[in-house]
């Protein structure tokens, strides 16, 4: 049974757990539910139809940085249902949504932090095959080198949306991305990079191996 | 299918992110509540002042000529007046009339709660920031709480900033685009402000005084 699906041009996970997290339409298919993977409210979604490739595996451990309310992380919680996803976030009103969401589904790990310390997340972090990243902070590719130094395995993937406008909103996205991509190179190959338009604005995604 | 050792590690986490969200509190969080129910309230009742007046056109225009006050207004319909002979209101009927006078209680309700809320900004605030709101008033601070995000954010911001707060579609549309810079934000609301011949000038020297005060409120005022 595949855990990912493709579907007239739309993506949908296999649900870990039956029924909706985000109101998002469901679908069911010789007895299973599938839950469409929106590329508006999911910038992982977005890559997808972009062209990137899904890193996540049936038992990958994943660490997702910026987890919100846990939109994108319920997907990724539905791709991995043997691994667990270590899901970050720093806001706590937010937090609470993800805390009910884990406490629906045991794979996903919360971890109420702050993304600039991965030294000091609450509970232990093992070494991971995939990375995420979805923060609009100004130093989002230092917390992301960071976070990969940490925990990421040599042969894992990194995935980082860079939001323009986050870094700075005076400049010229281009220009951004350029310099982002030139700290990005210091610590990894890029192999895939697209802008997420017209998903989102002023947003690039960017897939990387370690070198 | 999720491994005994992921579960366990999944109740340990929740444990934790809980205690850790419990302890973020701080009355800030409730204070921009208020400000931005407040804002809210605000709108609502002058949007039902409105339809107000109109309901009650229909049965008394005379009298409206004399009401410029939703708490009048909402008196006046709840208790019921008596209309001359000549009116040019119309005759409603008993339903007619009882549906505009449940609107009317409803408005009421309203203005009960915009007053709480008021009395709640006010006392909350001044117990939170003293100085500040000595100068700024205390529903301004609170504004500027909300706007910033919480007391630490704005305490920590400098009065350049603070001068702003509420500007900031002008100020990213001078960034972008070179447009003329704003020279205030909500802290024009401010009466130094308002009456000031020079906004501008009033604007940055109120800002440098709530940075000072600001910043004895939260350090305290020997830190």
């Amino acid at each position: 049974m595949k855990l990912l699906l493709k579907r007239k041009g739309r993506y949908y996970t296999k649900a870990l757990v039956p029924g909706s997290v985000y109101e998002e339409p469901v679908i069911t298919i010789s007895g299973n539910e599938y839950r469409e993977w929106s590329p508006k409210r999911s910038k992982l979604g977005a890559g997808l139809r972009k062209g990137v490739r899904n890193p996540v595996k049936d038992s990958s451990f994943v660490l997702y940085l910026g987890a919100a309310s846990g939109t994108t992380v319920s997907h990724v919680s539905d791709l991995t249902p043997k691994g667990r996803v270590y899901a970050v976030e720093f806001a706590p009103e937010p937090m609470k949504h993800l805390v009910l969401l884990a406490k629906k589904r045991a794979n996903i790990i919360p971890l109420f932090a702050n993304a600039n310390k991965p030294g000091d997340y609450p509970v232990k972090v093992e070494p991971v095959s995939v990375v995420f990243q979805d923060i609009a902070q100004k130093n989002q590719v230092q917390i992301f080198r960071k976070n990969c130094k940490a925990y990421l395995k040599k042969d894992g993937t990194g995935l980082i949306t860079v939001k323009a406008r986050s870094i700075d909103s005076t400049k010229k996205p281009s220009i951004v991305f350029k310099a982002a991509e030139k700290e990005l190179r210091k610590d990894f190959k890029i192999l895939k990079q697209t802008r997420l338009e017209p998903y989102e604005k002023d947003h690039k995604i960017y897939v990387l191996k370690l070198k | 299918m999720v491994s005994k050792k992921t579960k366990e590690l999944n109740k340990e986490a929740i444990k934790k992110a809980i205690k850790g969200v419990k302890n973020t509190y701080s009355p800030d969080k409730m204070i921009i509540q208020a400000v931005q129910a407040f804002k809210e309230e605000e709108h609502l009742i002058n949007v039902e002042y409105e339809r107000l007046r109109e309901f009650y056109w229909r049965y008394h225009p005379e009298a409206l000529e004399r009401v410029d006050s939703v708490e009048e207004l909402t008196g006046m319909i709840i208790k019921g007046v008596n209309r001359p002979a000549d009116t040019m209101g119309y005759g409603l009927s008993k339903e007619e009339l009882s549906l505009m006078k449940s609107y009317a209680e409803g408005v009421k309700e309203h203005l009960k709660v915009i007053d709480l809320l008021e009395k709640f900004i006010n006392a909350e605030t001044i117990k939170l920031a003293p100085n500040t709101s000595r100068i700024a008033t205390p529903l301004l601070t609170a504004r500027l709480i909300a706007l910033a995000g919480g007391f630490k954010e704005l305490a920590f911001m400098p009065a350049s900033t603070i001068q702003l707060l509420g500007a900031e579609k002008a100020l990213f549309r001078h960034l972008k685009r070179g447009s003329r810079p704003p020279k205030h934000g909500v802290i024009l609301s401010h009466s130094s402000v308002q009456s000031a011949k020079n906004k501008g000038k009033a604007a940055r020297q109120l800002a440098n005084k709530l940075m000072i005060n600001l910043r004895k409120d939260y350090f305290g005022e020997d830190g």
